[in-house]
């Protein structure tokens, strides 16, 4: 189904779960997004996910220090995906020492940049040269 | 310390466009030396260089979205602009091929024999296969949105269940459409019908492979926990060309496998 655009409105929707180190995303939300549509619809949904819906209260539990934050994804029951690493990813391209996106990672980078430039600047002066040996008349 | 004060995003400098604008010049040199002189190095170079520009201009976007977190609402609403604005412009070009495939059938020439399909022209039976592919592809557009909402509700396993299905019913298409070509009883070359099937239905079928790439993509960072219950326009990009493959395909089933029959 397509969703139209979001009113600048929907800001409000994105909540922050304090630990994030970024403002401006929010990773680790884990309130389910209702979407804004028709009556009919959201009673369609609810029909249907009553017995699916997370169990999830609007406020905070009282929280004891040992019972860690609810992210989004519960990594304890699924190790086939290995863990969440977008955190520290996140806390690595933030840091702000100057190098544009497409080099942050440094070396591996650097090397598919050269190539791609290599390839495409040395293709682009062999095809100029193949267009103008292309364009020369033929002797018969 | 200087901080933007609006809500845009204000992208570092990129060498991707360039890049990217060469190999299409690649591509379409490479096509000439192909079709005149048979020299296929040109358009293989082009290949190479316009996937490596694909992967890492959308791999820097993703790095400025999930890691850097710059896709504000608002960028966000630029980007479903872009989005709608660029499967409408599939849209028309699906149009001049469906254009192309009416102007012919509607008004069959002599030289076809007055009749669509042409005499000599056996049509795929609309109830065999043709019918096995729509039934494929609406299933996928159904397993699509069960992704999505399990997506909304956090419902992380579920995601990667309907998603994989979508992949695979994808996947299945295209091997039938792949048979179906290779058993059919005409040609590419075989006259107006031929040019106007293959065509169409092979464009068509480009479009379900890159709808099929950017499924598994968005599979691929599911995995790596990129997408959230209430961030996710990367997916949901995929799921509307997703639909808007399937639509193609109905529209290509109802006018050329079934009405012109």
């Amino acid at each position: 189904m397509a969703h139209g655009p979001r009113r600048s409105a929907a800001c409000g929707i994105l909540l922050d779960r304090g630990t994030n180190p970024c403002p401006l995303h929010r990773q680790a939300d884990s309130q389910p997004l209702r979407h804004q549509g028709s009556p009919c619809f959201t009673i369609f949904l609810n029909i249907f996910t009553v017995g699916l819906r997370p169990v999830v209260s609007t406020e905070a539990p009282p929280i004891i220090f040992a019972t860690p934050t609810k992210l989004s994804s519960n990594s304890t029951a699924y190790d086939y995906a290995g863990k969440n690493k977008v955190p520290e990813l996140q806390k690595f391209f933030q840091k702000s020492d100057g190098v544009p996106i497409h080099l942050k990672r440094g070396l591996p980078d650097q090397m598919l940049y050269r190539t791609t430039m290599a390839l495409t600047v040395g293709g682009t002066i062999y095809c100029l040269i193949a267009l103008y040996m292309a364009s020369q008349p033929r002797n018969k | 310390m200087t901080h933007q004060t609006h809500s845009y995003h204000m992208v570092n400098p990129s060498p991707w466009p360039l890049t990217g604008a060469l190999s299409a010049f690649l591509m379409t040199s490479g096509l000439i030396m192909w079709f005149h002189f048979n020299s296929m190095i040109l358009l293989t170079l082009s290949f190479l260089t316009n996937t490596l520009t694909m992967y890492q201009w959308w791999r820097d976007i993703i790095r400025e979205s999930t890691f850097q977190g710059h896709h504000t609402p608002t960028v966000q609403k630029g980007l479903r602009y872009g989005m709608v604005l660029f499967i409408l412009s599939e849209v028309l070009f699906f149009t001049g091929f469906f254009w192309a495939f009416y102007h012919s059938s509607l008004a069959p020439t002599p030289e076809l024999g007055g009749s669509w399909p042409p005499m000599g022209i056996h049509p795929l039976n609309p109830l065999e296969l043709p019918l096995l592919n729509t039934s494929v592809l609406l299933a996928s557009g159904v397993s699509i949105t069960w992704a999505h909402h399990s997506l909304m509700e956090g419902d992380r396993k579920h995601v990667l269940q309907a998603l994989l299905i979508t992949i695979m019913l994808g996947f299945y298409f295209t091997l039938l459409q792949v048979s179906e070509y290779y058993e059919a009883p005409f040609t590419i070359s075989d006259g107006i019908y031929g040019s106007t099937f293959f065509v169409t239905t092979g464009f068509h079928g480009l479009h379900v492979i890159i709808g099929s790439t950017f499924l598994i993509i968005c599979f691929m960072r599911q995995m790596m926990f990129h997408f959230t219950s209430g961030h996710h326009f990367g997916f949901e990009a995929a799921a509307w060309y997703w639909h808007f493959v399937d639509v193609v395909w109905l529209f290509l089933y109802v006018s050329i496998y079934w009405w012109g029959s």
